[in-house]
């Protein structure tokens, strides 16, 4: 990139690549170059802990160059289009058309349109149909990857699953494709023999008049019926990297990742990724500890942190954490610990690892009333979580935080003015200390969110609430809020509403979103940059109702966008989980008891646990 | 112990800030394994102070930083153990023990050298530099956060040495910088061109730092 282009732009160093522990390689010698596209900003994306696992895992193949692309912010984007400079990838400089593969993660539905933007700035057809032999092929995994409708005649194939355990095999396909002269759909064709991907173009829809899925079949006779997402089972025995990428400027998380498990035993019926990686699979303290060293060693962060779903559930967790302390508190090194169970063993921890630098204490209730906690199958009680302040209160925390979500499933007026009294009885909490421990005052800050139903969990089939009724919702706890001492905020209601459309949606919706990102969306996961006016206005355009695919009651026998695709978790299981939901009935977590799930197919993780 | 490191930044960590090229020597230091010292209280930070900041987009073989380590390591050692582990664009170009005299980098500096390349052609370039001398004061337009002031800035231009090409007007100039009096190359180069009657074009010209000073006895000596 040119230095007085460099010069105009924010934050040039999102274009220059150069961090630490880059990885250079001559383009010339690789028989497959694959771009790793993020499509957000810099900043965000290097802060995701599966594209340093990737970056890695796909170069550590001598015959493979991984380089990395990111959403370039509207500044940069406006110098591009108007000197016609096409997006390239970091590493090489090199524009995106000369790659063989350009690889998107879909983290969060409200990307998809910086997706298309991105294959656009690249000058790439952005429909897989127009996109010609000479092209990059475009392949698109992560979580959104589990409904890959609204993208599917627009990226050529999907991974449906975890990228360690099919990568090796579809590269080497590809490889040998080429090597053969082979066409990019004699290669397609090839690719649906391998485990878990998806082809779309080899699978035809039809509708009934009532604009739900009357048929969802296969036009190719290698094309498998239902897809099965792929998993590792033994993680200490897969890749994990030696080393991470350091930027060198700020960026949303700057420390050192370790990535504890995969899948989540709890169950919380609103939760995707709490169904989609099942089941969950641990890594040894013992491997990680050993992995902790050469990563804070050759990144040089003062921080290090673990993730996963709720890492308290880790088993080893005591002796992780304190290994952890033990190495690297004399180093001047920071434990971050992500949100645990508050107990007194993790207080103690908390102090230990936190000194002074007392954050804020954070609870995830989701509902104000145990009913609906039931019903959402979130295993908190009300006990739990004021016993939990008040030992924090007791230890000199003096700030809670606590998450809510608002358009639950059965929810009523009493549950969401229970946000409100649940809020009331922490700050009652801090007060029935002795007055002398009371010295700094007490915050509580709630937060509550709208409910998107997502694809692959028990209330996949439930309406969402409206826009409206959303913030009916939303005006109602925030009057019932009486105290002094709690903040509440709740998240843009437009933008989950919207959400939500896309969550669920089908291979039409497709259309609106290329229509809504002709129309200039794209940022859309940023709240002062989404423009609801916009996605309104395209989805009237292209004939499309938005109420069909967010606020609708779907009928548990209707075809479904994503029914082809299998997560292991059964779809009978999903059912039985909503219907207990209705009755307000908790299922237990993984380790306390199996519920059946259908995960244990896979043949790893809790299900064999001893 | 304290030492001096003497570096450059050129290339693509150009483009790098002064508050990230703080985290990127902080990394550096933990990477090379130096036994950096800690500031005591509640958010312990490295011991570490720069110079003064270089301007983004700006290229410079003179920058300077001190550390404090715990105990004592060979200057040698520490250079090696740095140049090891930083980004391509940095490089560490000297590193000198504390001597008892020594005050901190940003304390004693007081002049700063530059290379200006204009994008141009400008004849018998000493010669008009000589005239602008022969004025009392350089007075131009000096924008700050809020305000906007006129100031005189000669006294803060201690040499200016012209070293075109055939094809460019180049020269070497030294001016203040510092904590007492600072002056921004881009503000000299502004008034060569306010003196001229010509339009100043910032992208135009490139700038890059080649030294900074002390003051020794009224002689300039490198930091």
């Amino acid at each position: 990139m040119r230095d007085d282009i460099l010069l105009r732009v924010e934050k040039p160093a999102r274009y220059i690549g150069n961090e630490i522990n880059m990885v250079k390689k001559n383009p010339e010698e690789a028989d497959i170059r694959f771009a790793f596209c993020f499509p957000d900003v810099y900043e965000v994306g290097m802060s995701h802990v599966g594209l340093q696992i990737l970056y890695y895992f796909f170069n550590r193949r001598n015959d493979m160059y991984c380089e990395r692309c990111f959403a370039p912010w509207y500044d940069m984007e406006e110098i591009m289009r108007e000197e016609n400079i096409p997006l390239f990838a970091l590493e090489t400089g090199d524009s995106l058309d000369k790659f063989d593969f350009l690889g998107f993660t879909l983290q969060y539905e409200m990307s998809f349109t910086n997706v298309i933007n991105m294959i656009d700035l690249a000058g790439i057809p952005i429909w897989a149909k127009d996109r010609k032999e000479e092209h990059p092929i475009i392949i698109a995994g992560g979580p959104c990857a589990y409904n890959p409708e609204p993208l599917a005649e627009i990226i050529d194939l999907f991974y449906i699953g975890e990228g360690e355990v099919s990568y090796d095999e579809l590269m080497d396909l590809y490889k040998e494709n080429k090597k053969n002269g082979g066409t990019k759909k004699e290669f397609l064709e090839r690719a649906l023999r391998v485990e878990g991907i998806y082809v779309p173009c080899f699978y035809d829809v039809t509708y009934k008049d009532n604009g739900q899925i009357k048929t969802f079949k296969p036009n190719h006779k290698d094309a498998p019926r239902k897809i099965r997402k792929v998993i590792v089972n033994d993680l200490d025995k897969s890749f994990y990297p030696e080393k991470q990428l350091v930027p060198l400027i700020e960026v949303v998380h700057d420390r050192v990742t370790m990535e504890v498990f995969r899948g989540c035993i709890r169950g919380c019926r609103f939760c995707q990724a709490g169904y989609v990686y099942r089941p969950v699979r641990e890594r040894s303290a013992e491997n990680l500890l050993d992995k902790a060293d050469n990563l804070v060693k050759y990144s040089g962060h003062e921080e290090i942190s673990l993730t996963s779903l709720s890492t308290g559930d880790y088993r080893d967790f005591k002796k992780l954490a304190e290994g952890l302390v033990d190495k690297f508190s004399k180093e001047n090194i920071n434990i971050s610990l992500p949100s645990l169970r508050i107990d007194a063993f993790s207080l103690e921890l908390m102090k230990k690892v936190q000194e002074v630098r007392k954050s804020s204490l954070t609870f995830a209730p989701e509902a104000g009333t145990q009913r609906l906690r039931d019903v959402i199958n979130k295993g908190i009680t009300e006990e739990e979580i004021l016993n939990g302040c008040g030992l924090a209160f007791e230890g000199g925390w003096n700030r809670v935080k606590l998450y809510f979500m608002v358009g639950l499933p059965t929810e009523t007026d009493d549950d969401l003015i229970g946000i409100a009294k649940l809020s009331s009885a922490i700050v009652d909490k801090y007060y029935e200390m002795p007055k002398e421990k009371r010295t700094r005052g007490v915050l509580v800050v709630v937060s509550s969110s709208c409910f998107v139903p997502k694809p692959f969990t028990p209330f996949q089939w439930a309406p969402q609430a409206t826009f409206k009724e959303f913030m009916a919702k939303q005006k109602l706890v925030k009057t019932s809020m009486e105290r002094k001492q709690i903040k509440f905020n709740y998240h843009e209601v437009q933008l989950s509403s919207m959400e939500g459309v896309l969550a669920r949606g089908d291979r039409r919706v497709g259309k609106a979103i290329v229509r809504a990102w002709e129309k200039g969306a794209k940022f859309d996961g940023w709240n002062d940059l989404f423009k609801y006016d916009i996605w309104t206005e395209a989805f009237k355009e292209v004939g499309l109702d938005m109420a069909f695919y967010a606020n609708r009651q779907r009928e548990y026998d209707e075809i479904l966008p994503w029914d082809f695709i299998s997560i292991g978790v059964s779809k009978e299981f999903l059912i039985k989980e909503m219907e207990k939901a209705i009755e307000g009935k908790i299922t237990l977590n993984c380790r306390a008891e199996c519920a059946a799930c259908g995960a244990k197919s896979f043949g790893g993780g809790v299900c064999y646990e001893v | 112990m304290r030492y001096r490191i003497k570096f450059s930044k050129v290339g693509k960590m150009r483009f790098i800030g002064h508050l990230d090229l703080l985290k990127v020597f902080q990394r550096a230091i933990k990477r090379g394994e130096i036994p950096v010292s800690y500031s005591k209280g509640f958010n312990p930070h490295q011991l570490m102070g720069f110079a003064i900041p270089l301007p983004l987009g700006m290229a410079s073989v003179g920058e300077y930083l001190d550390i404090e380590i715990d105990g004592e390591i060979s200057p040698n050692k520490i250079m090696s153990s740095l140049n090891d582990v930083m980004p391509e664009g940095i490089q560490i170009l000297d590193v000198r023990q504390f001597t008892k005299d020594d005050r901190s980098c940003a304390t004693v500096l007081e002049a700063a050298l530059y290379e200006i390349l204009l994008d141009d052609k400008i004849i018998d370039f000493s010669e008009m530099i000589k005239n602008m001398f022969l004025q009392n004061s350089f007075e131009i337009e000096k924008i700050s956060k809020r305000k906007t002031k006129v100031a005189d800035i000669k006294p803060d231009i201690f040499s200016i040495e012209e070293i075109s090409n055939d094809k460019f007007t180049a020269f070497r100039t030294i001016i203040s910088a510092g904590s007492q009096r600072n002056l921004k190359p881009e503000l000299l180069v502004k008034y060569i061109y306010k003196y001229m009657g010509k339009e100043y074009e910032f992208l135009k010209v490139k700038y890059k730092r080649i030294e900074l000073f002390k003051n020794d006895n009224g002689r300039f000596l490198p930091l």
